[in-house]
């Protein structure tokens, strides 16, 4: 059982620090979406992808640190719920047309349906090829 | 000091304190419940970005927004949780994705509009 301790802090903190440079590396400089909302449903989408991989992947009970590293730090650090939220109140606020609130009402809905989606996708992913061995 | 710094310093103040928070709301709660941690996280860090957005620029703002909110508040484990809950326990599924949605949002625009009033 993972307890709060300095290594297990310094392991999420670590983590939380590579994720969060890929998520602002994507933002700034990623070809189609750099500098705009689908940057951070790019980011959320593939996190969702990501722990559902890594849940299929990284038994939490067997090796519990690699676990909290990996999906704690790095996919916590990756994935951002403030900037999904922020940016449907911006887009909106920016000229408040029927336009923006469309391309607000869509990333909303894009990025819920595709992250959760992309859950499920990835536990599958994990498991190809590496049911058998591993069972 | 360069921007990329800027934002690795918020994210390893901002990830830790998430795992704290989710940590102590973890040791009382079972898979079929309404994930309480997760939810104070995502809708106090939404909170303080609107803060942030409307108060700070340049790498002050890379340090609380990019960083600390971006790392303090976390999408992939709504999508786990939210994962979880479609097949432990339907109506608190539909809480968590609608009432989280719907309370960051508001927590944005409460704190946000807040800053554009002076």
């Amino acid at each position: 059982m993972i307890r709060i301790t300095a290594r297990s802090l310094l392991l999420v903190a670590a983590g939380g620090v590579m994720g969060s440079l890929l998520r602002f590396a994507i933002g700034e400089s990623a070809p189609l979406v750099q500098g705009t909302i689908w940057s951070t449903f790019m980011v959320n989408v593939v996190g969702c992808l990501a722990i559902g991989v890594v849940a299929a992947r990284i038994n939490g009970v067997t090796s519990p640190l690699l676990h909290l590293f990996v999906v704690t730090g790095v996919l916590g650090g990756f994935t951002t719920f403030s900037a999904f939220a922020g940016e449907i109140v911006l887009t909106i606020s920016e000229s408040g047309g029927a336009a923006s609130w469309a391309v607000a009402l869509l990333y909303m809905g894009a990025t819920i349906v595709v992250g959760l989606l992309a859950v499920p996708l990835g536990v599958r992913l994990g498991n190809l090829g590496h049911s058998e061995a591993a069972r | 000091m360069s921007t990329y710094a800027w934002v690795a310093l918020g994210a390893f103040i901002g990830a830790p304190l998430r795992f704290m928070v989710e940590y102590r709301a973890m040791r009382r709660r079972s898979v079929t419940d309404f994930p309480r941690g997760l939810f104070a996280v995502n809708v106090v860090g939404s909170a303080l970005a609107g803060i942030v957005v409307g108060t700070t620029d340049g790498t002050l703002r890379l340090f609380l927004l990019v960083g600390f909110c971006g790392a303090f508040t976390t999408f992939s484990g709504f999508g786990w949780a939210s994962g979880q809950l479609w097949h432990e326990n339907r109506r608190v599924f539909w809480i968590t994705v609608l009432g989280m949605t719907a309370a960051c949002i508001s927590a944005f625009l409460l704190t946000w509009s807040a800053t554009q009033l002076w």
